[in-house]
């Protein structure tokens, strides 16, 4: 087991303490940027998506994850910044300028919803996420004259400072450009005041209270950053779909964002990157074990979502705290062995949690 | 190291970077002994009741020709992926089948957004756009050599069945109700060209979503807007239940829809509710109990039921023709296959008649839809019967 020894202020505040850390980071960072020299283009693309659902998990994280605010309603985030993204592309804004506007109206547009839905709790937050998703999606369908309604919209090629990038490997690079920028500004907020006081939302909003956060600007905060966040996913998927339509931001969009972050494990950064990894590689394992399968089985329609239902079920019951929880389990018995105990794992602090004096 | 070669014009300036591939002497997708046609599906999402009874018929087809031992010596594999009917997933799937299966044709894809979508893709790498499963117009429009479409676009189902309607009873005013989707919208296209082509008055145009079951106020203002037809682009529940409130608010002017609505959960919902709606549809469902022991109709049924367990659906039959035509086209282009040679023999498909007796298909070098008719059908003690066998559109 490593002992950390501070020996200076900023080791209070550094992304990654132990050098276990470091190496590991540098790793995933080194393989995927090196990823377009040995991967086909196939495994690129999807490479590409899978970062941009984390992208758009990670955005979702900071809002469920960290802030405690459930939402139903984040696929309509993700279309708001692609069809933005599209649109404007369309009527003649740069990529860079064009990408910013829309995440920033996506922001926005979580803010307005960040302030009604700042004195929801529970149930009354899930439906009224739910109904923003379900508002949102309409919109996209009935403002034919924007949206181009639901016989959808093209997205314009790619195109940075006037350099179409339509090689797989090119908008892979884009994507990961943003990914990284994102991974480390959200690893960022989360060191600064205004993240650490969505934690302290989340834990006890009372106790928040009581420590002088502005319990409904700190929510108003997190819709916006997070909406902003996914509204950027939103504008990158735009380029994966090249064509939009509005059920592709429905429900349906809305579950398995939440699904992702879910199994991931919520409250981490980390687990935003493995739900997406589960969520988008999994199809992709369960395409080819279909074709090794025997025909009589492996023609069987539905067979994916129910493999996929019966994974995520299993990962949920034997391990609520999500992929992240079993990564750190298994870390810490190597880190620890002969050591290790499983009640380690059992939260010793909890918070009180009175429904009456929110 | 494809992708070695293609980052190098990045360090090194000055030198030029062609690509390196060469044009090999098969196309993708073709070897010496199997030819890999590739298709997306939803088989297990909102509309599986279409996907999944279509790639059966598909996979029937083509089993049918590896099982008489294939096609100028070469078997066909099938491979269909999952979609859901989302558009991630089809992104993901096609991308699969380009670049991982390498297929040689996409045949029977489904989805209107879909398909625009992932067409220019498939286009890039010379992969043809084969009897997607939609009716929407952009499946053959504009003319593309590499776009077929199998059905005649829900534009002009709308269009063929109003006119034939207008001409025999003496129709001036016209209502549409359509659901709120890439398909109803069409047949709001269809709907309003046919109102101007045919000097009309439309006097109300309703949308409704999917999710919506009542539509009593919906018939009360058709009614009182002195509507003389009306035309439905609804899916198939909602059919059943506009055409049930329409006849039970004592409404009873002609009601037309399109070939979605014809299937036999339509013509046989409860009560007789949806007796005397009219359809024009471009294929036709024969009545698989009627036919005669021993007859080619009646094998395919014993055989398509013993395979998948279940009865085939009219979506069966539509998978079966059109990956019929494909095979035709295979056969046609023989043995040294390329992509032109088949676009080629699709092309050169005349009066083709479906084995279940559907209205005939012809294809040419600049009319890539194939029905040369619709035809009408109304509801009749629980069953489709035949108004009209060829009308035109």
């Amino acid at each position: 087991m490593q002992f950390l020894f501070k020996t200076a202020y900023n080791d209070d505040i550094r992304f990654l303490a132990k050098t276990g850390e470091k190496v590991r980071v540098s790793i995933v960072v080194i393989f995927l940027l090196a990823a377009p020299l040995f991967l086909q283009d196939y495994y690129l693309a999807e490479l590409g998506l899978l970062l941009v659902y984390a992208i758009a998990g990670i955005g979702l994280m900071l809002l469920t994850g960290h802030t405690g605010q459930v939402s139903f309603g984040h696929a309509g985030f993700l279309g708001i910044g692609a069809y933005a993204h599209s649109v404007l592309l369309t009527v003649g804004f740069p990529f860079l300028l064009s990408i910013l506007t829309s995440t920033a109206i996506a922001g926005l547009v979580g803010m307005a919803l960040g302030r009604s839905a700042s004195k929801m709790h529970g149930f009354y937050l899930a439906i009224a996420t739910l109904a923003f998703g379900i508002l949102i999606e309409t919109l996209f369908g009935e403002w034919s004259s924007v949206t181009g309604g639901h016989m959808g919209y093209a997205v314009p090629a790619l195109q940075v400072f006037g350099v179409p990038l339509t090689e797989v490997w090119q908008q892979y690079y884009v994507d990961l450009l943003f990914a990284l920028f994102v991974v480390v500004g959200a690893a960022n907020l989360f060191r600064s005041p205004t993240g650490r006081s969505f934690v302290a939302v989340r834990d006890s909003e009372l106790s928040a209270r009581c420590l002088g956060v502005n319990v409904e600007w700190v929510k108003i905060q997190s819709f916006g950053i997070s909406a902003a966040i996914t509204g950027l996913a939103g504008a990158l998927l735009a380029h994966h779909l090249t064509y939009l339509a509005p059920d592709v931001f429905g429900v349906l969009e809305s579950l398995k964002l939440l699904l992702m972050i879910v199994v991931g494990g919520l409250g981490t950064i980390l687990g935003a990157i493995l739900g997406a990894i589960v969520i988008s590689l999994l199809p992709v394992g369960l395409s080819f074990l279909k074709g090794a399968l025997p025909p009589a089985i492996g023609q069987t329609a539905g067979l994916e979502p129910l493999l996929f239902g019966m994974i995520i079920v299993l990962v949920i019951v034997f391990e609520p705290a999500g992929l992240y929880g079993r990564w750190m389990k298994i870390r810490f018995f190597f880190e620890t062995f002969p050591y290790y105990r499983k009640s380690s794992f059992v939260r010793q602090k909890s918070y009180l949690k009175t429904e009456r004096m929110r | 190291m494809r992708k070695l070669i293609l980052l190098l014009p990045l360090f090194s300036f000055g030198c030029g970077g062609e690509s390196v591939e060469t044009a090999g002497d098969a196309p993708r997708g073709v070897t010496d002994d199997t030819i890999v046609i590739g298709s997306h599906n939803d088989l297990s999402g909102v509309l599986a009741i279409w996907g999944v009874p279509s790639s059966n018929g598909q996979r029937m087809r083509f089993d049918d020709v590896n099982s008489a031992g294939g096609i100028h010596g070469r078997t066909i594999e099938f491979i269909v992926e999952d979609t859901q009917y989302q558009m991630p997933m089809a992104v993901k799937a096609t991308n699969k089948l380009l670049n991982v299966d390498d297929i040689f044709l996409m045949v029977g894809a489904m989805g209107t957004p879909m398909n625009i979508a992932l067409m220019p893709k498939m286009f890039e790498v010379d992969v043809p756009s084969l009897f997607p499963l939609t009716g929407a117009v952009q499946m053959y429009e504009p003319l593309h050599p590499m776009k077929f479409s199998y059905f005649v676009s829900y534009r002009d189902q709308v269009r063929g069945g109003m006119r034939y309607m207008v001409e025999k009873q003496n129709i001036n005013k016209v209502c549409l109700q359509a659901i709120a989707n890439d398909y109803g919208e069409e047949n709001l296209h269809g709907y309003e060209q046919a109102v101007e082509e045919l000097g009309l008055e439309s006097v109300y145009v309703g949308r409704h979503k999917n999710t919506e079951t009542d539509f009593v106020g919906t018939i009360t203002a058709i009614k009182n807007s002195g509507c003389e037809m009306l035309v439905l682009g609804p899916l198939v529940k909602d059919t059943i239940l506009i055409y049930a409130a329409a006849r039970d608010a004592g409404w009873n002017a002609p009601i037309i829809s399109n070939m979605v609505s014809y299937v036999a959960e339509v013509a046989s919902a409860a009560n007789g509710s949806t007796e005397g709606l009219y359809t024009a549809s471009s294929f036709y469902v024969p009545d698989f109990k009627a036919a005669e022991p021993g007859s080619w109709l009646a094998n395919w049924y014993e055989e398509y039921v013993s395979r998948f367990g279940e009865e085939p659906a009219p979506q069966s039959i539509v998978g079966y023709t059109s990956a019929d035509l494909v095979v035709r086209a295979l056969e046609a282009a023989g043995r040294d296959l390329t992509v032109e040679k088949v676009l080629a023999a699709l092309e050169s498909i005349d009066y083709y008649e479906d084995p279940f007796g559907g209205p005939s298909m012809s294809f040419s070098a600049t009319k890539h839809q194939g029905g040369d008719y619709l035809r009408f059908y109304q509801v009749r003690d629980g069953k489709w019967e035949i108004v009209e066998s060829t009308i035109p559109y």
